[in-house]
Parts: structure tokens; sequence; C-alpha cells
């Protein structure tokens, strides 16, 4: 399938420090992408490179074969982006901020915007600043929609809102994505917030990629072993993280394919989607690759 | 029209309690064959999930024999499981029962007879038998 | 764009308009007093008769001591606020943008965000240009009477009338946005561009305008009465030039020595044409450097060009920074 993006050597620098450092992915087109890592880990970074707000210092981003960090019409066009706090002109109207979108768009659904708000009954006469945290998050989603985008990305989407708004938002992404196929990319450091609605995962962790793959494939990927405690440091390949307790001890490991022959004191569990974040975004920084 | 639940701590991925779902609706005659289940639209709409996680519930199920998509249409229930046959489900309650007398004698208290049972059934469905 | 500029911009639009009004409002109704005195006082006639007699001299004076003082405050409250208007609404273009997080918005709809500022620069640009131009409209018709004594190179006229006013005002617009640029917040924005504002044109004002060209200087016969400032005899017919310098000079055309300048000034005369009289016996002249008062275009296309100029250089840096921009 053509990748929605494709992400060779990316960096970027700011100053003397390196916020991405040889980033590269290939994210399948009609996925719900997480974005996971810990703040500062280089997410927004990454969303901005994609949609064209930063230039990358170094390596290219495509989406589906547009040269993001050229920042062209064309390119932006196919891009809707809810930034952090969804920004919205506060001053302006929901119908002026519906008439911006059309004035600087190339292409504008303005029937979808108004029936997507219409719905969630959020009045267009009313000023942006006046509607509540959930209302401009959402009119902040129906402006980056109504451009027909082939990618949605959404940073932090679910930040500072309520739990009601949050499931009001993640339900019209999801409609989005049911009605139109469009690709959705969006960070959080929420883990239970992805669960339900991501089908594929980016571990994002000081700058670089840690982990990228569809999530079913991750978990079928990784085991938790556990064993009697010995005196040795355990050491095998693939060992993502060691937490050892009085008598026992749990491995978390990458597999592959092949299951390990295990002695028959040990016990091999699948390991939780949560529990798998956690575990790489734990691992201390020298034990990364 | 047949309403999906999701918990979001029960640790089950989300497509698997769909399909849970319906083979409990089943079992318990709440859904019976000619039924139809959500489109996935309105199940993502209610559920605020990934369409993708719908369509592979739906795939199981139709999978199983459970539903059948008709194209345009929408997914409907096509089978219904038989209850438990009489004979052998007073059997197994028997020796459950049996079980857990067994568990309280030895001295097992509520929480860890149920501990018990889960980490079997687990450990069961892990090696596939379940 | 053009109406999304619009929306962004109309209250400062409107405050501009607003400001136009009252100032007309204030300044035609007050012109109007001094256009009387100065047909009343037949100030128009004497200057039409080179330097007229007594006669003309005390209705001048008059004229000057009633009107020029409030005419020159004019410079004093208004020199700031091109500076003002400029920094205000410039910074308004980015900084306001960063402050609200909207730069993530706006750049992210399908116009690249260098076109975006370009057309807003443009548009808001030629609002500042419109309101700054009827500003310096009320001003030089507020003025004019006393222009015509004076001459228009008096500081409250050389920088409100004419070009310059729209000059400096874009000059500082252009500083506001690449100080929005650089510093993302609105109020330090404005802070910045506004003292790079007066930085660049207090010593334009008070140091390079007058070589723009060569001044002329000139040897006309003396008078005691060269030191009176505004009110002192005009030394060409017509509009007053912009004096630079002036002085006695001795035969072989260097000043004179302070001490026969204070022997002069001490020395009481029955009139001014007594005194003249004095120091044409001396032998004296009274040297003149100055730049001709019909010098004022070209003045003012020099600092206006310097400043639109240099508000170009600032807006072509503003652009290029953000299309290569890194954060």
């Amino acid at each position: 399938m053509k990748p929605a993006l494709a992400i060779k050597g990316l960096g970027l620098r700011y100053g003397r420090t390196w916020a991405l450092r040889d980033c590269s992915l290939r994210l399948p087109a009609g996925s719900v992408i997480a974005l996971v890592g810990p703040n500062g880990a280089g997410k927004s970074t990454l969303l901005q490179l994609i949609t064209g707000l930063l230039r990358p210092t170094e390596g290219t981003v495509e989406v589906f074969g547009q040269d993001a960090g050229a920042g062209s019409a064309e390119a932006l066009a196919q891009v809707g982006f809810v930034a952090q706090e969804h920004p919205l002109y506060q001053g302006f109207s929901v119908s002026d901020l519906l008439r911006m979108g059309r004035g600087l768009n190339l292409h504008w659904d303005r029937y979808l915007a108004e029936r997507r708000l219409g719905e969630l009954g959020i009045p267009l006469a009313k000023r942006a600043g006046s509607l509540s945290g959930g209302q401009q998050a959402q009119v902040a989603l129906a402006l980056a929609l109504a451009k027909r985008p082939a990618l949605l990305v959404l940073d932090e989407p679910l930040a500072n809102l309520d739990p009601i708004a949050r499931r009001d938002f993640m339900r019209a992404v999801m409609t989005a994505v049911a009605e139109d196929q469009i690709t959705v990319l969006m960070s959080s450091h929420v883990i239970a917030d992805l669960e339900a609605v991501c089908d594929w995962l980016v571990l994002l962790k000081d700058g670089t990629v840690q982990l990228a793959g569809a999530i079913d494939d991750v978990l079928d990927g990784h085991r938790m072993l556990t064993g009697p405690r010995t005196g040795a440091e355990p050491s095998m390949p693939g060992l993502v993280r060691v937490t050892h307790s009085e008598r026992h001890i749990d491995l978390l490991v990458r597999t592959g394919p092949d299951r390990p022959d295990l002695h028959p004191t040990w016990r091999s569990q699948p390991v939780g989607l949560e529990e798998l974040i956690l575990a790489y975004l734990e691992r201390p920084r020298e034990t990364v690759r | 029209m047949f309403q999906f639940r999701l918990d979001g701590s029960s640790g089950v991925p989300a497509y698997l309690q769909l399909v849970q779902q319906v083979r409990q609706a089943l079992l318990l005659g709440y859904l019976r064959s000619g039924d139809q289940l959500p489109t996935v639209k309105e199940a993502v709409a209610s559920l605020a999930i990934n369409p993708n996680t719908v369509v592979k519930a739906y795939r199981q199920l139709e999978n199983e024999g459970m539903v059948t998509a008709r194209p345009g249409q929408g997914t409907f229930i096509t089978a219904t499981i038989e209850p438990v046959a009489p004979g052998p489900h007073a059997r197994l309650r028997r020796s459950l029962e049996q079980w857990v007398r067994d568990a309280y004698t030895a001295g097992l208290d509520d929480d860890m007879v149920t501990a018990m049972f889960a980490t079997v059934r687990t450990e069961l469905r892990a090696e596939g038998v379940a | 764009m053009i109406w999304f500029t619009w929306r962004q911009h109309r209250a400062q639009a409107f405050a501009g308009l607003t400001l136009v009004a009252l100032t007309a409002l204030t300044f035609l109704s007050y012109g109007h007093v001094i256009r009387g005195a100065y047909v009343d006082d037949g100030v128009g006639p004497c200057l039409r008769q080179d330097t007229g007699g007594d006669h003309c001299q005390s209705a001048m004076t008059a004229f000057m001591d009633r009107f020029n003082g409030i005419a020159n405050h004019l410079s004093t409250w208004f020199s700031p606020l091109p500076g003002l208007i400029g920094a205000i609404v410039g910074a308004s273009l980015l900084a306001r943008e960063y402050e609200q997080g909207t730069w993530r918005l706006a750049w992210t709809q399908a116009v690249p965000r260098v076109r975006w500022l370009t057309i807003k620069i443009l548009l808001v640009g030629a609002g500042i240009v419109a309101v700054t131009a009827a500003l310096s409209a009320v001003f030089t018709w507020f003025r004019g009477p006393v222009d015509q004594v004076s001459g228009r190179f008096a500081p409250g006229a050389f920088d409100l009338e004419g070009l310059s006013l729209t000059g400096y005002t874009l000059f500082a617009f252009a500083a506001g946005v690449l100080a929005g640029l650089l510093l993302r917040r609105t109020v330090p924005a404005i802070v910045t561009a506004f003292a790079a504002f007066m930085a660049v044109r207090l010593p334009v004002e008070f140091w390079l305008r007058q070589h723009y060209r060569a001044p002329v200087t000139r040897l006309l016969p003396p008078t005691v009465n060269y030191s009176r400032g505004p009110r002192s005899v005009p030394t060409t017919p017509g509009t007053r030039p912009w004096v630079l310098d002036q002085g006695l000079v001795d035969k072989s055309g260097h000043p004179i020595s302070p001490a026969l300048a204070e022997q002069i000034s001490r020395r009481a005369f029955g009139g001014t044409a007594e005194g003249d009289a004095h120091l044409r016996e001396l032998g004296l002249h009274l040297k003149v450097v100055y730049q001709p008062a019909d010098r004022f275009w070209t003045f003012q296309i020099i600092e206006a060009a310097l400043f639109v100029g240099l508000a170009a250089a600032l807006l072509g840096t503003t652009l290029w920074l953000l299309h290569r921009r890194s954060s």
C-alpha cells in the first residue's frame, strides 16, 4: 500500500541540540497512528515537520508523495492539523472562522463543516472565545476536516478536555475515519486515550524512534517472561526491560516470530499495550539500541 | 438496535470485547437470527473507536459463522448459539460446586478462589485451549 | 485572504479612521482661526512684498507669537505618533499570532506562510498609507498659514507634511513586524520597534537631514536682527528657507571675534536701521547657510525614500527569515 507518510533520515536541530534525529518511518494509509512519548521527546517537533510548520535540518518528509518541508499550497492542502490547545482566533465568530477556512484553502467542504458543528449544537454566530474548551476543539477539528485532508494530524488533542469532550472529539475523528478513510496521526502522552482508537504505534523518546509498527504486530512480537530470580543479571537478545521482585524476575522481551524455548520454571505471557509502552519509555538511555 | 459497550480498563482488546458481547447476547437470547448489528459508522459514532476495530470484530464474527455481511445493507445475525444443553450444564455445575467446596475446606478465601480460577483460565487460553 | 486580513485588522482600521476624524475635527476648526488671523493681520501681502517695512515686521511678529507655539507643539505631540501606530500595527501581524498560538492554525491552511505574510503586509501597509496620508493632509492644511511665514522645513512642518509621516510609519510598521517574528510577544515587540524607530528617526532629523543636499551660502547686508530666530527677518523673499547657520562676518569672510560681537550686542541703537547702518560702516556682512525653501519636496522624497527603503529592507529580512525559519 502507498504510504501516507514516508520519512527519511529526518532531523531537526535547535542551535546545538537535536530535537529529533535519524527519524525514518513509513506509515500506512488508512491507519490511525498513535505517536507516543514522554514530554519533550520530540512529538510536537515531528508533527510540526509533517505539517510544514518547521523545516527539517536534514532528511525529508513526504505526505502522500508531496514534500511537506517545501510548505507548498498543495502539500499544505492535504494535511489537516489541529495543534496543541487547538488555537482559534478568539475574536472571530465560528462563521468567521469557516469563512477564513474557505478563503485560505484549495478545497473546502463548507457543508461538511456546518453539518458537523450543527450536529454538535455549536452556534455559528458565537465568538470562538466564548465557546467551551470542548467546543473550541470541535471547531478546530471541523476546520481541519473541511479541508478534506488525506492526513489528519492531531497534537495532544485530548489534553485539557473533560471526559465527555474527549469522547465527543474522538467520536468525531473516528467518524471521519469511517466515512472518508483518512489517515490519522495523533500524539498523546496518555496511553489510555489511544488503545481503542489507534491501530499503529510510533514510540518516540529523546528525539529518536524507539518502536514503530502495527499495534497487533507489536503486541505479538513481545512476551513477558516470568521466572525464578537467580544471582546473575539476565541477558538475552531483544531484552527490553527487567523487573526484579524478591523471588522472581520479569523480563519483557522482543521475540520475533519464533518464541524462545523456555525452561519449564519460566512462564511466558502476552503483554498489554500500556505495559509495553511504559517498559520502552522507562528504559534508561544507554540501553537504547 | 443492539448497543455495544467498551470497558477501557478491562485489558481485553476492544475488538474482542465486541465479539464477546455479541456472543453473550446470543447466549442470553438478546440477539436472534435476522437481527441487524450496528453499522460500522454507528458503532464508531457511539463508542468513539477505530472503525478498523469494528471491522475486525465483524470479520471474526463472520468467520465464526455468527453473522453475515450483506453489502449495502449491513451485518446480520445468522446463527443462534445453542444454549448449553441441560445435561452437560448440570454436570459442569456439580463438578465446579465440588471444587469450590474443596477449596474452602482447604482454607482458601473468596479472593484466592477467584484468583486461582482466573489464573487457570488465562493459562489455558494462552495455550490455545480456550 | 483579503477578507481574512480585513477581519483581523478591521478594529485597527476603525481606530485609524477615528484618529483621522478626531484630528480633522480638532485641527480644521482651529485652522480656521489661524486662517482668519492670517488674512486680518495682512500677513500674506507682507510676505509677497519681500522683506516689508516695520509695519509688516510687527504684523508678522504678532502672528507668529500667537500661532507658532501651537503649530510647533503639534510636532511634539505628533512626532511619536507614526512610531506608535507603526509599531502597534506591525507587532500585531506576527507577535499576536505567536502569542495566541494561532500561527499553527494560520500557516496550516493552504496559503504558504511567506505568501500569507506578503499579502498581509501589502494590505495593512496600504491601510497605513491611507491613514497617514489623510493625517498629513489635515496637518498640512492646518499649518498652511504658519508655514507661509516660517517655512515648511520647520520641525513641526517637515515631519508631519508631505511624505515623511507615511515613510516614518511604514518604517515603524516594518520594525514591528520583524520584532514580532523575533520576539514572539506583542508588548516587547511594540517597545522594541518603537525604540528602533526613535533611534533612527532622531539622528535623521537632527543630523542627517541637513546633508541631503549641499547647503547654499549667501552674504547679505548685515542686520542686528539676525539672531531673533523664527521671527527674524526673512533672508530671502517669500517662504522662509531652512537656515542652518547665520552670523556676521568681516570683509575677508571670517566670523567676527567674540569681543566684537559682544560690543555690538551691548550697544544701544536708536532703531534697527541705525544698527544696521553701523554694521555696514564696520564693513560686515551677514553670512547665511541654508537649504532653500523650494527644496522641500526634494528633501521629502529623499527622506521618504530613506525610510521606505529601510522598511523594505526590514520586511524583506522578515520574509526571508520566515521562509527559512526552523522554529
